[in-house]
């Protein structure tokens, strides 16, 4: 027997009240009296109708009304009961009449302007009461499941498990379904007859809106049949997968099935588990991804995909374990296409959703440990079966791939890293033993054991023919690897695989097979383990100082030593040829990479490194940008090739100053990387007297070079670290503003320092008291800047560095006011809409200053 | 005895919502955008009435129609619309429109204010006093208008 529910009297002084009268009365007949004040005078306009629905500044009484009917159905089980059976009771009949789409569509004249007393405005606000009670109820009744599950409380068992409370909503249900769902089908023919969008557009959100409170209710609670859930999931679902038709309401659907998955998960243990997305939405989803042609489908596809597997990981699970399947089978065929083309981009875009958005949510200790492993597996088996002809590949593909090896690597445990490492070597093998110049036609079958006991170029072989790898990419697939393993594979500390990517990392053209050979020889020397492993019985076992010799003493970086011992660049042994001179342009990167992996790990030696660098800035006196027709320019091709390499291997050097010291996607913790405590703060506190003494000695030339350098240092350095040396810091910064504002490669650097700037004019403490000294130097170089031709983020920056000054001492400030306002007045008549807002804020300020 | 206010219970309309604009050439840094009516509009639509709490936009005194800008000729014409047809005020809410303008757009722009057609009993006078640079230039120069002034402005940048 049903229990009695009990009427509170407070509970009937609202529900009985006058004004909620006028509010029903309103729904059901259309009729109001004035003196109720229910609704604005006149005629209501769709932003009106917006700011009711969306709660922005509406001062109609309705919407008051409608908040605390709402607030009443979350208070009690017995309060939601009453608010339902008297809300429901009226507002079905509304919903259902006139919701056609031919009553809206005949009178769209008038939709922009609705008299308050028009049917349509009723049915509406009906609309809109209905599912904010069905979400109330909602809230109440995942409170009351949730309740009882944490605390098996004797006392809300009646409200959970009997749900009387609940039977007038449940009644209704079939209703509302169709209510809602004709809502949204009359929303998007309002917007696509072009009657009103921002009309079209409420109707859709309330539609779905009911339709998620409807979905969300929780097992153990709900009354919906599983046609019924499977009616919503499915009309859901078809807007899901049809992007182009719904853009408009695509985000706020898939916000729903966020709901719903979030519900499922929470409440999977309780009751019969509901899996509806996992069984249901999940398989469509997949094949309208195989099927997808454009890349915007796709897009959609896999950003509804992102956002599943965060919500629940066994569907993180379910969609790792397809899509690997998927990529075993589109792999081979994609990574040989050399041109980009529809069914390589969507490739690409599967791989870089795996890895950024849905492997970094896999957890080690989890159920999903083996999702990792598997995608593993699926990609390296695609690049075994890749032909050895020397065939082009598709260098997006290639770097996807890299990308999705290191990121699963990184997210196995150290058993099935050593394996995979074992079988890429294996592969590495395979495709050298039947190159046609290597005379060893052997097989080599690799494993772990062999691996561990034995010198790897013994096994390999390959002391006669490594080099004729040609392919570096595949040494790229397997710097991937060893970017990501734990520290301890001893076998990595051997000459071979230091001379693999060395030689890998030297390659004639720049490219991110190239990058990633030099991330991976950075990871074996910051990963390097002292002292030997008894098993491990192989001669060519190093010490990390042998290692680190063996690098800046080698063929290749030696050269880049010579160069920088000469007199300049006059002295550049060119008598190798373009490819060795492009061998030291690499070579300053890969001397980066290493000066980057001894510094994260407290290696003295880092300085040698940097002092390398510092001196290939010293010696560099081009200037970037002048025209080598110029007078004291030999006019001949090789001589302004040799002066654009000369070029690329300074800013290299600068660069690498910035590399060693700023964040990196390969060489961090994630990674198993060893980092030193304020390794940054080391470096830069090393580096600062070593750029002053060289700033000393230099012309001027050479002088924009070590800017430059300084430049990439401290753009990338910790403001906190920054902070103890500012006082020696600013000037530098300051001068270097205006000699690197002239070219536009150097454009991303100079809004780096003018962010350096502003974050010591707008620190309180130390950075105030230091730019206080500088004021009229900084105004100084800021005004022309204002005119800086090739960015406009950088004349926004410069701006607001100038409204920042305004709070150094008055004293220092004030007389610079009249010169500002007058630079000002040109940045008023700046071309950028947003440069003249920043304009006229920072004129504002300074015009301030008067009034003081 | 207290002042009365010339428009006790003023109209007031909702503020229209931040227009969005096409952000396409926002990322070209060569492409210009020449100054339009919307630019102008959001300049004066926060400055506040001298005597009540709301802003020229919620009272409906400016509103974007009622401005016209031509880039090329630097030219701006803003008509704006007294709440009552004997504001006092209008000189004044005219003024601090005027001066919000000279500080927001380039000096090569020439601004004229005026009042809407039949909407104040003053409108000629109203209109040749705010269109009058040695007139306006001696009411800034007053402390009380200045200070005035400056109050409907600081209420609007905050």
């Amino acid at each position: 027997m049903m229990p009695e529910i009990p009427k509170q009297e407070l509970l009937s002084l609202i529900l009985e009240d006058d004004s909620v009268g006028d509010l029903f009365r309103f729904i059901e007949h259309c009729t109001y009296s004035a003196s109720s004040e229910l609704m604005t005078d006149g005629n209501i306009s769709p932003q009106w109708i917006v700011a009711l629905i969306n709660e922005e500044g509406a001062t109609s009484k309705a919407r008051v009304m409608i908040d605390i009917l709402s607030a009443v159905a979350q208070a009690s089980c017995s309060a939601c009961s009453c608010v339902l059976e008297k809300v429901l009771q009226l507002n079905l009949t509304a919903v259902q009449e006139s919701y056609s789409s031919q009553n809206i569509i005949t009178e769209k004249r008038n939709i922009s302007t609705w008299n308050a007393g028009s049917r349509q405005f009723a049915n509406l606000v009906a609309l809109l009461l209905s599912t904010k009670v069905v979400n109330a109820a909602n809230g109440l009744a995942q409170d009351q499941a949730y309740t009882f599950i944490k605390t098996q409380s004797p006392v809300n068992i009646d409200e959970v498990v009997n749900k009387y409370w609940l039977e007038p909503l449940f009644v209704r249900a079939p209703d509302l379904v169709d209510a809602y769902v004709e809502a949204v089908t009359v929303g998007k023919q309002i917007i696509l007859t072009a009657a009103s969008n921002t009309l079209g557009l409420q109707y859709c959100q309330l539609g779905v809106d009911g339709l998620r409170g409807l979905a969300t209710f929780p097992a153990p609670i709900s009354l919906l049949s599983s046609d019924q859930v499977n009616q919503i999931i499915s009309f859901l679902t078809s807007i899901l997968l049809d992007k182009e038709q719904y853009d408009f309401i695509w985000n706020h659907v898939l916000k729903a099935f966020s709901s719903i998955i979030a519900t499922e998960e929470t409440f999977k243990d309780f009751g019969s588990p509901r899996t509806y997305v996992l069984d249901e939405v999940i398989p469509q989803l997949l094949k309208a991804l195989v099927q997808s042609k454009g890349i915007q489908d796709v897009d959609a596809n896999l950003q509804a995909i992102s956002t599943f597997s965060a919500s629940r990981p066994l569907v993180l699970e379910r969609l790792l374990d397809n899509l690997g399947d998927s990529i075993s089978f589109w792999l081979p065929e994609t990574i040989v296409k050399s041109e980009p083309a529809g069914d390589t981009r969507k490739v690409e875009s599967i791989l870089r959703c795996i890895s950024q958005d849905l492997l970094p949510l896999c957890n080690l200790e989890g159920g999903d440990q083996a999702a990792a492993p598997k995608i593993l597996h699926s990609v390296w088996s695609s690049i075994e079966a890749l032909p050895v002809s020397t065939l082009k590949y598709s260098e997006q593909i290639m770097a996807a791939c890299m990308e999705v090896i290191r990121v699963a690597v990184q997210k196995c445990n150290a058993a099935v890293q050593e394996d995979v490492f074992s079988k890429a070597l294996q592969t590495v093998a395979d495709r050298v033993n039947i190159c046609d110049k290597c005379n060893d036609s052997k097989a080599i079958a690799f494993s772990k054991k062999d691996i561990c006991k034995q010198s790897i170029p013994t096994l390999f072989k390959l002391s006669s023919c490594y080099q004729k790898i040609q392919e570096t990419w595949l040494i790229a697939l397997l710097a991937s690897i060893v970017i990501a393993v734990r520290p301890g594979l001893l076998y990595l500390q051997e000459k071979f695989f230091l001379k693999l990517f060395l030689d890998a990392a030297l390659d004639k053209r720049r490219s991110p097979y190239t990058e990633s050979a030099a991330q991976a020889l950075a990871s074996i020397l910051n990963k390097w383990v002292e002292g030997k492993k008894e098993n491990h019985l192989s001669s060519d076992l190093l010490t990390l100082e042998d290692a680190i010799n063996f690098v800046l003493t080698s063929e290749s970086i030696s050269p880049v030593k010579s160069f920088m011992n000469s007199n300049g660049l006059e002295n550049l042994d060119n008598s190798d040829g373009f490819l060795l001179s492009h061998k030291r342009l690499q070579g300053v990167q890969v001397l980066s990479w290493v000066g980057k992996a001894l510094a994260m790990r407290g290696d003295v030696q880092v300085k040698d490194i940097a002092v390398l660098l510092l001196s290939i800035l010293k010696s560099s006196d081009l200037e970037l940008g002048k025209d080598p027709k110029h007078e004291g320019y030999r006019m001949n091709k090789e001589s302004e090739e040799h002066e654009e390499l000369t070029i690329a291997i300074a800013t290299a050097a600068a660069e690498g100053l910035g590399i060693i010291i700023k964040e990196s996607k390969a060489l961090n913790k994630k990674h198993y990387a060893t980092v030193r405590p304020l390794y940054k703060q080391r470096f830069l506190c090393s580096m600062l007297p070593l750029f002053f003494q060289a700033l000393r000695e230099v012309g001027n030339f050479e002088r924009i070079w070590l800017l430059r350098g300084l430049g990439h240092l401290i753009s990338e350095t910790p403001h906190t670290a920054l902070m103890s040396d500012v006082q020696l810091v600013l000037p530098l910064l300051l001068e270097a503003l205006p000699a690197l504002s002239k070219d536009s490669r150097d454009m991303n650097l100079v809004l780096a320092i003018l962010l350096v700037l502003s974050s010591f004019l707008v620190d309180t403490h130390y950075g105030r008291n230091a730019a206080a000294d500088h004021v009229a130097n900084i105004v100084t170089r800021l005004i022309p800047l204002l005119q800086y031709q090739f960015s406009m983020t950088v004349r926004e920056t410069v701006l607001q560095c100038l409204g920042a000054v305004v709070g150094l001492p008055y004293s220092r400030v004030y007389p610079l006011r009249m010169q500002v306002l007058k630079s000002l007045s040109a940045a008023l008549d700046d071309p950028k809409r947003g440069v003249r807002k920043e304009a006229v804020r920072c004129h504002r300020i300074w015009m301030a200053i008067s009034s003081k | 005895m207290a002042s009365q206010l010339i428009n006790a219970n003023p109209v007031v309309h909702e503020r229209k919502a931040r227009s969005v604009r096409q952000p396409t050439s926002a990322h070209d840094d060569l492409a210009v955008e020449p100054i339009d009516s919307l630019e102008v509009f959001d300049h004066v639509r926060d400055i506040k009435d001298p005597e009540h709490p709301y802003t020229l936009e919620q009272l409906n005194v400016v509103s974007e129609d009622s401005i016209a800008v031509d880039d090329k000729r630097s030219h701006v014409l803003i008509t704006f619309t007294p709440t009552v047809e004997h504001c006092s005020m209008a000189t004044l809410i005219g003024l601090c429109i005027r001066v919000k303008l000279m500080q927001s757009l380039p000096p090569r722009f020439k601004i004229d204010i005026k009042v809407s057609p039949g909407s104040h009993a003053s409108e000629v006078a109203v209109n040749k006093q705010l269109n009058d640079k040695e007139r306006v230039a001696a009411a800034l120069e007053n402390p009380n208008l200045s200070q005035m002034v400056d109050e409907c402005l600081a209420s609007s940048e905050e």
